[in-house]
């Protein structure tokens, strides 16, 4: 097996989902109205709030960079030569020589005589793609620990009050996959939605968090390195707490609507349209003007969260929670953006999608090309609204004189499927290919439908679709009765299994690795790039991670000390630093001190332990001038203690 | 005499800091990650931790495993542990989600707390 994985993994272009190892997906609790026995709340949150995040107009632009990389690579192979008879069978060059000629036998061969011209086609969609390929590499650095942070902030502090206005889909999503039984059981039974579902997530997002394994997990973030060499998880985690902290110390009322902060910043930065506009220009030939673009447009943002106050989160908050969604404006209010700006820039992103679609060197002599790639990539935005949680082989087979479809997973029968639930004869999902034999392998994914809409409700949605080779054969709905054909519907348009998502959003990483691979000027651009990367990240993040700090010397001081293990160089032990795990999580649950101590002790903790993790918390402030000392306010009976981490 | 290793795979972070706080200075130290695929995000990985036996290595790492051990809220899949032992008589531990069901080539594995504190002693014996 390889090391090192991840429990559960998104993907950044594709969205594809899972949220555990993939020999432990276990279709069978899934399988029921609200599922029992689903393990992993903390990694379903963590993974679905990077769902969120990537279904958004930012990973928009990127796979639209990503689908021009692919279109002009393979356009560019399409121009090169015949594979030599000398040539190695499966070697590099063969693969690219190979590819070409396959393009160009289902396309027609372009090239033209004239050796001028194919030099200066070959060399402008050379610089095309190192263009875009410095535009992936540097969007993904860039982007990939506010990424963490944000799934790491869903996963331990985001909480959201009964009576909020709006909130991100996950209190949905979690109370109607791992509420259980407790769905029918009083006093939730009887309460009305959305209070529901809000107070169901609340609780169980509670004991997750408030788990000797979620102190530990948080533990190791803390000792992560605050750098983006190891994923970029604390940067990530500190600096987006730290966008709370900025927003709480202003309304303290934001530090229990942590659900609708993080609402926010996915808003701010994911659907920036700035920021998409700099990721998505035409590609020139300066490759240090594209990066530099990029790098400008997210450090200008960062620098600008800065100007948020709670009332432009009340903007957002008010704009999401209007009943009607068709009526809202598009655009959205309380971002620090004026509308102007945002046409402006939403103009910048519709000229560079048209060029690489409809005008670009490559349309010109490949449209054939370019029109499968944009049908590509239509098929996997489709899809981007569906989270798929679980996806097995499975045993499809049909008993003689019964009605519908039986579906064995590891010998174990798990699923009937009702004559009703198969989705044959449709055009769509077969696209004119006859109907698959029923009996024999197949694949059963576990989709979750519509996300991401804005209303929530969409979590409710979960469907078992059953396909085999890329067709559908049946979707079993579990959910609200009244989204069943909608539902449906989407799938048998859109469905693709998760590993169908995965490699087409691969296409354009294989094919320019072959070209990055048969190129050493290429090889060489994208090792200097790597390298050079992580300072650039580092730099991007480094202030707003330590932002609190007392002073410009005490960041320079912990940057360097919290370099390779985080808080730990600050604090010494792994005792004290889960006792600050805990801290954190037992606040954001409650920051009633004495409720605090309560959850301290049944952690084995007893009130000197508590009191000496305050304590060497303000010891850290005094000596490295970092964390912030515990906050502490007095509220009726009861003293408030808020930690900064 | 070549040294023994332990290979200890499945590790959160804080666990790899608390076995170096726990055994001799110079005795562990973290395998280098591969690199990862630039668009997979989840989260953090899993660690593995390299550790040279001596005879008070084995000592404190036995004493670190069954108290790991007996802290688990719940035997899940969390939990679980394994030890496979090559003909080398080098050794690797699996903690929980890695845990592995089967053998390697040649290897032999036993799963349990006990059988692989008692494989940890039988290595040192053969070895040290």
């Amino acid at each position: 097996m390889g090391y090192p994985f991840h429990l559960g993994e998104t993907d950044l272009l594709s969205g594809a989902t899972r949220v555990v190892p993939l020999d432990e997906e276990d279709p069978r609790p899934w399988l029921q109205a609200v599922p029992a026995g689903v393990k992993q709340l903390l990694t379903f949150i963590h993974e679905v709030t990077h769902h969120w995040c990537f279904n958004s107009g930012v990973v928009n632009a990127l796979q639209h960079v990503s689908t021009r990389l692919e279109i002009n690579t393979a356009v560019f192979l399409a121009l090169g030569k015949d594979p030599a008879p000398q040539l190695e069978k499966g070697s590099v060059q063969w693969f690219v020589c190979t590819f070409g000629q396959l393009e160009r036998a289902i396309h027609g061969d372009r090239r033209v005589t004239s050796a001028q011209q194919m030099r200066a086609w070959r060399s402008e969609l050379l610089a095309a793609i190192k263009d875009d390929l410095v535009r992936l590499q540097v969007t993904q650095a860039l982007l990939r620990p506010l990424a963490e942070g944000l799934a790491l902030f869903a996963e331990y502090d985001a909480t959201s009050r009964a009576l909020s206005r709006s909130a991100t889909p996950l209190p949905w999503a979690i109370a109607w996959n791992f509420a259980d039984t407790d769905m029918m059981r009083e006093p939730y039974a009887s309460m009305p939605e959305p209070e529901k579902s809000l107070f169901l997530a609340g609780e169980l997002v509670a004991d997750a968090r408030l788990s000797r394994a979620a102190v530990k997990a948080k533990a190791s973030v803390l000792a992560q390195p605050l750098s983006s060499t190891a994923g970029g998880y604390l940067p990530g985690y500190l600096a987006v707490r730290n966008m709370w902290r900025h927003l709480y110390t202003q309304s303290f009322d934001l530090y229990g609507e942590s659900d609708l902060v993080l609402m926010y910043l996915r808003q701010f930065f994911y659907d920036d349209a700035a920021l998409s506009a700099a990721i998505l220009t035409s590609p020139g030939r300066d490759l240090e003007e594209s990066t530099n673009g990029i790098i400008r447009a997210f450090n200008r943002r960062l620098l600008e969260f800065e100007r948020v106050t709670p009332e432009k989160v009340a903007e957002l908050d008010k704009h999401v929670s209007n009943a009607d969604i068709a009526k809202l404006p598009p655009h959205c209010p309380g971002m620090l953006r004026t509308a102007d700006e945002e046409r402006s820039a939403r103009a910048s992103i519709d000229a560079a999608i048209t060029e690489y679609q409809r005008t670009g060197l490559s349309a010109q002599i490949y449209p054939d090309i370019v029109g499968e790639s944009i049908l590509r990539l239509d098929g996997v935005l489709n899809r981007r609204d569906n989270v798929i949680t679980c996806s097995v082989p499975v045993t499809i087979s049909r008993n003689a004189g019964e009605d519908g479809l039986e579906i064995s997973w590891r010998g174990t029968h798990v699923l009937h499927v009702p004559e009703t639930d198969r989705l044959r004869g449709v055009d769509h999902a077969y696209r004119g290919k006859p109907f698959p034999a029923l009996d024999g392998p197949g694949q059963l994914d576990i989709v979750m439908s519509d996300f991401s809409q804005d209303s929530g409700y969409g979590g409710l949605a979960r469907s078992a679709v059953i396909s085999r080779e890329g067709q559908v054969i049946s979707s079993t709905f579990f959910g609200l009765p009244g989204e069943r054909d909608s539902v449906r519907e989407s799938i048998r348009e859109s469905f693709g299994s998760r590993a169908e998502q995965i490699s087409i959003a691969r296409r354009s990483e294989i094919l320019t690795s072959w070209l990055i691979d048969d190129n050493p000027e290429m090889r060489i651009m994208s090792d200097y790039l790597t390298e050079n990367l992580v300072a650039i990240v580092d730099s991007a993040y480094r202030d707003t991670a330590l932002w609190p700090a007392r002073d410009e010397s005490a960041v320079d001081e912990c940057a360097l000390l919290m370099r390779e293990r985080g808080l730990y160089k600050l604090f010494g032990s792994t005792d004290l630093l889960k006792r600050v795990a805990l801290f954190g999580l037992a606040a954001g649950v409650n920051p009633k001190g004495r409720d605090i101590v309560q959850v301290f002790a049944r952690h084995g903790y007893d009130f000197d332990a508590f009191e000496d993790t305050i304590g060497q918390v303000r010891a850290s402030w005094e000596h490295h001038g970092f964390p912030r000392s515990v906050q502490s306010a007095r509220s009726g009976e009861d003293i408030i203690l808020v930690p900064q981490i | 005499m070549s040294e023994t290793t332990v290979e200890i795979a499945g590790l959160q972070l804080i666990d790899y800091l608390e076995l170096e706080e726990q055994l001799p200075a110079g005795t562990v130290r973290q395998a280098p990650a591969s690199a990862g695929d630039p668009g997979a995000h989840g989260s953090p990985d899993f660690v593995v931790a390299v550790i040279t036996l001596t005879a008070t290595v084995v000592q404190a790492l036995t004493v670190w495993l069954s108290h790991r051990h007996a802290e688990s809220e719940q035997k899940t899949a969390n939990d679980a542990i394994t030890v496979e032992v090559s003909p080398d008589h080098s050794i690797t531990i699996r903690l929980g989600h890695v845990a592995e069901p089967s053998a390697g080539s040649g290897g032999k594995l036993l799963s349990g707390i006990n059988a692989v504190t008692e494989a940890v002693r039988a290595a040192a014996e053969k070895t040290l």
